[in-house]
């Protein structure tokens, strides 16, 4: 997919684990993951909302289009 | 037993199993026994019954007609097959996936086939015989496909499953949004 996932790049930037932020916004570590390892096929935004707020990130931090050719 | 414990789905899937692997078996004994048994064939010819016994053919023309006769069978085995691999599945615990509905599709397409191929039989029989110089003209041929129910059957079973692909997709997407 041409959409990545950089929550990896934003939890080292701010020296966060994925179990913190899975405690601070409220959903699950199975399901953050699967966020990060880009598996995902959408997500909502109120899970948007809740990670920019605890990251003090833009959607375009976490978001990238990288075209496929 | 309750219906929704697993282990009910477990034995219902080895009584699948057994039941395609015993049809599968049958199948395969009774097209066996009848190439060494004189059943004779039968065609119509300008209204008149035309039959000879398929042990008075020549080895090597027996075994084309064996083929042609035959190749509904095969179509019949690949069927058995998708179920053996939906039993495969089921025992996986994987119930409502792609890989079911394409399990379930080639079944369709298998039935599909074989009314098709029960279709084509007469007139590659006598195409064949024709061709050998065994009868005078080509046999009369059915104006209509003999086994439309199981052109039916093979439709619904594809349509089911195109119909499953897609649900299981949506549901993939729905559970992996986050």
């Amino acid at each position: 997919m041409p959409i990545i996932v950089n929550l990896d790049v934003m939890l080292a930037k701010r020296k966060m684990r994925l179990s913190d932020l899975s405690n601070r916004i409220g959903l699950t570590l199975p399901n953050l993951s699967i966020l990060k390892t880009g598996k995902a096929k959408a997500i909502r935004f109120s899970t948007l909302e809740a990670i920019c707020e605890v990251l003090d990130c833009q959607p375009g931090d976490l978001l990238e289009y990288v075209s496929e050719e | 037993m309750h219906n929704n414990d697993p282990s009910s789905v477990h034995a219902l899937t080895v009584w699948l199993r057994f039941l395609t692997g015993a049809a599968a078996i049958m199948t395969v004994a009774e097209d066996t026994l009848s190439f060494f048994t004189d059943k004779p064939v039968a065609l119509f010819i300008e209204s008149e019954l035309w039959t000879k016994s398929i042990s008075s053919f020549q080895v090597e023309d027996r075994l084309i007609i064996f083929s042609i006769l035959n190749a509904k069978t095969l179509l019949w085995l690949i069927a058995l097959y998708q179920i053996w691999r939906l039993c495969r599945l089921y025992s996986q615990t994987e119930f409502f996936t792609v890989r079911n509905a394409f399990c379930f599709a080639n079944v369709g397409r298998a039935l599909i086939g074989m009314a098709v191929v029960d279709t084509l039989i007469v007139p590659l029989v006598g195409a064949f015989l024709k061709y050998r110089g065994i009868i005078p003209q080509m046999p009369d041929m059915n104006a209509f496909m003999p086994e439309l129910d199981l052109l039916v059957a093979g439709l619904f079973f594809w349509l089911i499953a195109k119909i499953m692909e897609r649900a299981a997709i949506m549901r993939e997407e729905a559970d992996l949004t986050i």
